[in-house]
């Protein structure tokens, strides 16, 4: 060894590095699964693992599910499109989230990555019953099973319909808005995982002390009067820390909610702007006198998975806008507030608003390079929409599917304790088929960011006792956002796509 | 034979480059060129690429949020740099005095912080910062009448300053300990010789620390200065996107917004270019100011 040139420490390094790339080299390859399965949620990841063996089983194929961070999947399917489609690695089924989804939708509609769904959609998951005093809902129609006679549900039985020749499919089968995120110019490139209906938390007894009924607000107004009086209330007690909802001040989120709640999306699917729309001033200057100035009855909680729970639970925060997804938050970080919660519809500006909006989303596609999309799409029916599949969520959340006869299962429409016993799947689901459509583009995230910027214009006017003329300020921003957005949406538009 | 061993000789050093430059050519030339062309096209996808001639810069000139993550860049190098250099400076001056104990001890913990990266360090601002229940927050509040809801990161007053004040936790301790180096290096003869000759402390810093330590001093700044252009991640993560009011938006960040947010890789690419010509430009000023100071 002494004579060894090099010294003893390099010739080490140099053999471990050997034996290490041997290991490497020599190692067995990973086995392949036939379908390759990408998820970004644990928790979908978790529901998804115990049926699959079943469709293996019954397809005779393997699935390899990946479970991939959201930004990770996201990145590597966006470069996998952009640079070679028919790359091997490209997976067969795919989960993308709502906020990633637009920039897959950039490409011109025969060159977006995924697989249009539209014709599976309407031609797959014939609705059928086996007598005709199965149980329905007005307006459904299905194929009496073994024959081709079919029949529409008049609100109490199901009545044989002569006029028509097709039963209910997915596509009818589906809350319809749901379908709106995934898709671009009317065609479906996913299909959605949840509806996420959106519905007003707070915390009763706190309300109650200071003899306020949330239940009887049924605007924003009288949201917005109540709250002024609990706050009066808490500040006199010594608690100038507890507000009355949660509103963030500079972010657009919330502002979101409401927006969508009024039928508004910054930018449609076709890329239409809607910026300039009167009720986005109306909306942005109220909200803006909610979050800063004299009138504010709302504060924002830290960022971090269930922070926000903490706050419901310390009592800083008493009211929310809890989408189906934070319910599992709220249950696991703050168990003290049990029976302490109830939820409500969502106040409304106007009578024609919804009284929900939608928060969040994820929807499973097919790449265009999947190798067998047949395969990959009874993959995906047995994941999204069977029993079996519905089963495997529920025993890991309360996210309610977009299926809508799925909603009858007893989890949702029993009561939860956790909310005093209110049926809040229940309210859940009867706000489902009122959620509003929500789009998403690639300069979706950019609308995003200016209506934050105009949020925090108001913000600060109203900070410094400007809230006069608010409303008309708030549209002049709103008119100089548009206009730059149009010229973004111009610069990223193929030539080919011009409305 | 012998002709093989000139051969050999000849090619040896060529053969101990190569490795170096296939990768060099592979992942830094090609994707160099290869980006230059993309910022001359309109792209979504190999079928999908339209050249657009200088459209993207020209866009870019005029791009409202382009000029604004500009702005924020170059606010942020200029406070982090004006804070980062004395304040790294005035440690590495207090932990080169014999007169301070544990002396290791304290140079290795304010150095550790460097060690923990800018991911960790935006996670652990972020709780740091919670209006309410952050450290930060609960101490303002328990000495001053402020009260302890400052929304640090819901703010775009206090956006900037809550990224800078994180990049400081995270890299003077870095700066230190080139400074520490450096005032070792500084020949003690000199502060004898001026001593002798009556200098004081601050004659003493002045005519023989700066000097001595100047090529460290230039050299903190310029790499100082070409980080904050390239700040990413600490404000990504901590603000989970451009902060309030596009704050904490910077060249970089809107650089990846465009290319992998929208999806825009010829947008993304004038970006980087346009940045390319920032640090250039910064770095070329930086380098001859610093010689004709030197000079003069």
């Amino acid at each position: 060894m002494k004579d060894l040139p090099l010294g003893k420490p390099v010739v080490v390094v140099i053999a471990l590095a050997l034996i290490a790339g041997a290991t490497v080299l020599f190692q067995a390859p990973p086995r392949r699964g036939d379908l390759k399965l990408w998820v970004f949620a644990d928790s979908h990841a978790k529901s998804f693992r115990p049926i699959l063996p079943e469709f293996e089983e019954a397809e005779g194929k393997t699935v390899e599910m990946s479970l991939i961070s959201n930004r990770a999947l996201t990145l590597r399917l966006f470069s996998m499109f952009l640079s070679d489609t028919l790359s091997a690695e490209v997976p067969d089924v795919v989960e993308v989230e709502i906020a990633s989804v637009g920039r897959f939708f950039r490409a011109p509609l025969d060159q977006v990555g995924f697989l249009p769904l539209d014709d599976r959609l309407r031609t797959r998951g014939a609705r059928e019953i086996d007598a005709p005093d199965a149980p329905g809902e007005r307006g459904w129609n299905a194929r009496l099973r073994g024959t081709t006679r079919i029949f529409t549900h008049d609100g109490t039985r199901w009545v044989e319909n002569p006029d028509r020749t097709e039963p209910d499919h997915w596509r009818d089968r589906i809350v319809a808005t749901r379908f709106a995120p995934w898709s671009k110019q009317g065609v479906t490139f996913g299909v959605p995982h949840d509806v996420h209906p959106v519905a007003l938390a707070y915390r009763e007894d706190l309300f109650r002390e200071a003899g306020i009924d949330l239940a009887a607000c049924k605007t924003w107004t009288e949201f917005h009067a109540a709250a002024l009086r609990f706050r009066d209330y808490w500040r006199s007690r010594g608690f100038p820390h507890r507000h009355a909802i949660e509103l963030r001040e500079a972010a657009s989120d919330h502002l979101i909610a409401m927006l969508l709640q009024r039928g508004i999306n910054p930018v449609d699917d076709f890329d239409r702007i809607h910026l300039a729309n009167p009720k986005v001033a109306e909306t942005i200057a109220f909200y803006a006198r909610m979050v800063a100035g004299p009138d504010r009855v709302a504060s924002e909680a830290a960022g971090g998975t269930g922070v926000f729970a903490k706050d419901i639970e310390a009592g800083n925060l008493c009211a929310l806008m809890m989408p189906d997804w934070r319910v599992r938050y709220v249950r696991e970080f703050a168990p003290a507030v049990s029976g302490k919660l109830r939820m409500i519809p969502l106040p409304r500006f106007d009578p024609d608003d919804a009284p929900t909006s939608t928060w969040g989303g994820t929807m499973i596609a097919i790449p265009r390079a999947a190798p067998d999309p047949e395969a990959s799409w009874r993959l995906i029916e047995h994941l999204y929409l069977s029993r079996a599949g519905l089963d495997a969520r529920l025993a890991q959340t309360n996210i309610l599917p977009p299926l809508i006869e799925q909603w009858s299962h007893p989890a949702f429409t029993s009561e939860d304790p956790f909310f005093g016993g209110q049926r809040v799947n229940a309210l859940y689901a009867d706000l489902a088929t009122q959620v509003p459509r929500r789009y998403v583009t690639p300069v979706t995230g950019i609308a995003y960011q200016q209506l934050s910027v105009v949020l925090n214009q108001a913000v600060a006017r109203v900070r410094d006792g400007g809230g006069e003329g608010l409303e008309a300020a708030c549209a002049e921003w709103l008119r100089e956002a548009a206009a730059d957005l149009e010229r973004r949406i111009r610069q990223n538009r193929f030539q080919e796509e011009a409305p | 034979m012998k002709r093989l061993w000139i051969l050999q000789q000849r090619a040896a050093p060529y053969l101990f480059v190569l490795p170096f430059l296939v990768l060099f050519v592979c992942f830094m030339l090609v994707p160099l060129c290869r980006s230059v062309v993309l910022s001359l096209h309109k792209t979504a996808g190999p079928g999908t690429m339209v050249f657009v001639g200088f459209d993207n810069f020209r866009f870019l000139l005029q791009d409202s949020l382009f000029w604004k993550a500009v702005s924020n860049t170059v606010t942020y190098a200029v406070c982090f740099l004006a804070i980062q250099i004395p304040a790294s400076l005035g440690l590495a001056l207090l932990l080169n005095s014999p007169f301070v104990r544990a002396r290791d001890f304290f140079r290795y913990a304010f150095f550790s912080t460097h060690l923990v990266g800018n991911v960790f360090v935006a996670v652990l601002f972020m709780l740091l910062l919670a209006p309410r229940h952050g450290l930060v927050n609960r101490f303002i509040g328990s000495v001053t009448p402020l009260g302890s809801e400052l929304n640090w990161l819901g703010k775009p007053d206090l956006a900037l300053p809550a990224v800078i004040l994180a990049a400081l936790w995270l890299s003077v301790g870095y700066g230190m300990v080139y400074f520490l180096a450096a005032l070792q290096a500084v020949d003690r003869e000199l502060y004898e010789a001026a001593e002798v000759d009556g200098a004081g402390r601050w004659a003493r810093f002045w005519h023989i620390t700066l000097p001595g330590i100047r090529p460290v001093l230039v050299f903190l700044t310029l790499v100082g200065m070409i980080g904050s252009f390239q700040l990413f991640e600490l404000p990504y993560v901590l603000f989970q996107g451009p902060g309030p009011n596009n704050s904490a938006l910077t060249v970089v960040m809107y650089l990846f917004q465009q290319g992998f947010e929208t999806g825009d890789l010829g947008y993304a690419s004038a970006i980087g270019w346009m940045l390319v010509l920032m640090v250039l430009a910064v770095s070329i000023a930086q380098i001859r100011l610093t010689r004709a100071d030197r000079d003069s």
